[in-house]
């Protein structure tokens, strides 16, 4: 009976909920096969998900399903207005009520890409979920790239401790240790190829990529030379990574 | 083959280095760090260039300690902080109380018990205040590795001189504050605000931060049994409005105003906390309740 009891808990812990099932359903039908204006996710990401070291194209394998959504929902989105803006029968705005939030940083993440863009805006909410869900559960095995000794340990030094004395963390105080991610916020950058995360800093730097939280990523970018890009991207690359396994 | 020399030349010379292809070795020339202010602050002697003999190895047993303190210093440590929880960056960020200049500043008069404290003893204190655990004897491998760690780390540093970028720094709002445990009044209420809008990113609605997987913290505890207890230097308010401005959020460090870190201080002082381990019993029973 104890037996049957801890047996039937175990599965319970275990069990995938019925709603996840049909997300990862829909996601993987819509990976693989695309739909007008969207194309097959399988055919730059590649089949298992793994992405495309040679051309830069990020692994989705494994990634956190919060993360995911949230990166297409900026791919989605357009760039603010900004500057004068005239109305044609001009308004008293002093009597409009406000909310003020004084110590509130609201930017709606922006995320643009060429190729992106116009896929995650034909993409509808539940398609996104749906491919948020197939992703995640996708396993994931990152190759070690071999890298030149004296670059790595530039790389390590920038991985682990950063440069203290401008101010900026390692990656590791957000990324996790051996940059296998934390959470929604902060995405996994092992098995990412190293051109796309040279590529990533490069639009947090020119601010074509500005999605994150707080502000945290840019003002650390902004520290950041070329040389620094390289050396740590090219220690990530070198991690060797996997998914946990369930 | 010269066609070969010619791709290589043309990916080298190109400023597009993102474009580098996977199979070719990185360029390994690109280990220089500028420095955009060379002398304003202390800078500590790379990992790499570590002795390799017993020094040397005592010095890397104490970089393990002071980053992975639960896993390396397991019989002393009462809590899952490590000392680098506070010291950023293992010990090497400035106005984080770096150790480079932490072991230049000492014997002197310390600011707690009214006694000459010494670099030992300032770390005995750290375990016994902040880690909530057991202070290690003087003789202990424990204590000899944390020595030889932050020895290393100031070498060539400047003996019983003031450094830029040692202790918690003194913003300017807070200068003679720290020293006087005087803070600008802050209001829990605005800090509450702040620390919905910045901090609750990594250190949680709850402020119990985020554990990792094998022990320690991704990101520590700020309240609570976890968290360092009320003796500790962090648990008074103008030593952790000083340490906010300096070095939150991470990597944003000076964003915030004074007020804004003295509220935010104000914010996570009024949060339970294990009571200062000099009280008795019967008196921490009552300051926990």
């Amino acid at each position: 009976m104890l037996g049957l009891g801890i047996a039937l808990t175990a599965y319970w812990q275990q069990r995938v909920p019925p709603e996840i099932l049909t997300a990862r359903k829909l996601g993987a039908e819509l990976s693989k096969n695309g739909r007008e204006g969207v194309t097959a996710c399988v055919s730059c990401h590649g089949e298992h998900g793994q992405g495309n070291p040679e051309a830069g194209f990020p692994r989705l394998a494994g990634l956190h399903p919060g993360y995911f959504s949230r990166q297409l929902q900026d791919f989605a989105r357009e760039r603010p207005l900004t500057g004068a803006h005239f109305d044609k029968i001009a308004r008293d705005y002093s009597k409009t009520p406000r909310i003020n939030l004084p110590y509130s940083i609201l930017t709606p993440g922006l995320r643009q890409d060429p190729v992106m863009s116009p896929i995650a805006k034909a993409l509808k909410p539940a398609e996104i979920e749906g491919l948020a869900q197939y992703y995640a559960s996708m396993p994931f095995v990152a190759k070690s790239l071999a890298g030149d000794p004296e670059t790595l340990e530039r790389g390590e030094d920038l991985f682990l401790r950063g440069k203290p004395e401008y101010g900026v963390p390692g990656c590791v105080s957000c990324h996790g240790q051996n940059a296998v991610g934390v959470g929604a916020i902060f995405p996994a950058l092992a098995g990412q190829p190293p051109q796309y995360i040279v590529e990533q800093i490069n639009r947090w730097q020119s601010g074509s990529r500005d999605n994150d939280e707080n502000g945290l990523m840019r003002s650390i970018a902004e520290w950041m030379t070329e040389g620094d890009k390289q050396a740590v991207a090219a220690y990530i690359a070198n991690l060797s990574y996997s998914t946990p396994k369930k | 083959m010269n066609g070969w020399r010619a791709l290589i030349l043309i990916l080298l010379a190109s400023p597009s280095a993102a474009l580098t292809p996977v199979d070719a070795p990185l360029p390994g020339n690109l280990v220089e760090v500028p420095v955009a202010a060379p002398g304003e602050v202390f800078v500590p002697p790379a990992l790499v260039d570590i002795p390799e003999d017993k020094q040397g190895d005592l010095v890397k047993q104490g970089r393990l300690i002071f980053i992975d303190t639960v896993n390396h210093a397991r019989r002393y440590a009462g809590n899952q902080l490590a000392c680098a929880s506070c010291h950023l960056s293992e010990g090497r960020k400035p106005n984080a109380a770096p150790m480079w200049a932490a072991w230049g500043r000492y014997p002197r008069m310390g600011d707690k018990p009214d006694v000459i404290q010494t670099f030992e003893s300032k770390v005995q204190d750290c375990f016994h205040f902040s880690l909530n655990g057991q202070s290690p004897p003087l003789d202990s491998p424990e204590m000899l590795a944390l020595v030889a760690y932050a020895q290393w780390l100031a070498s060539d540093a400047p003996t019983g001189a003031d450094m830029p970028g040692q202790g918690l720094g003194a913003p300017e709002a807070l200068a003679g504050a720290v020293d006087t445990h005087v803070a600008l009044a802050g209001s829990a209420s605005r800090g509450e605000t702040l620390y919905r809008a910045q901090c609750l990113t990594c250190h949680g609605p709850d402020g119990q931060g985020v554990a990792r997987r094998g022990g320690g913290h991704q990101f520590p505890p700020l309240w609570g049994k976890a968290s360092y207890s009320a003796g500790s230097a962090l648990a008074r308010p103008a030593p952790l409005a000083a340490y906010l401005q300096a070095n939150m959020p991470l990597g944003r460090g000076s964003s915030l105003t004074a007020q804004q870190a003295a509220d935010l201080a104000a914010y996570l002082l009024i949060q339970p906390r294990p009571a200062d381990p000099r009280l008795g019993l019967l008196q921490r029973w009552r300051a926990t309740r």
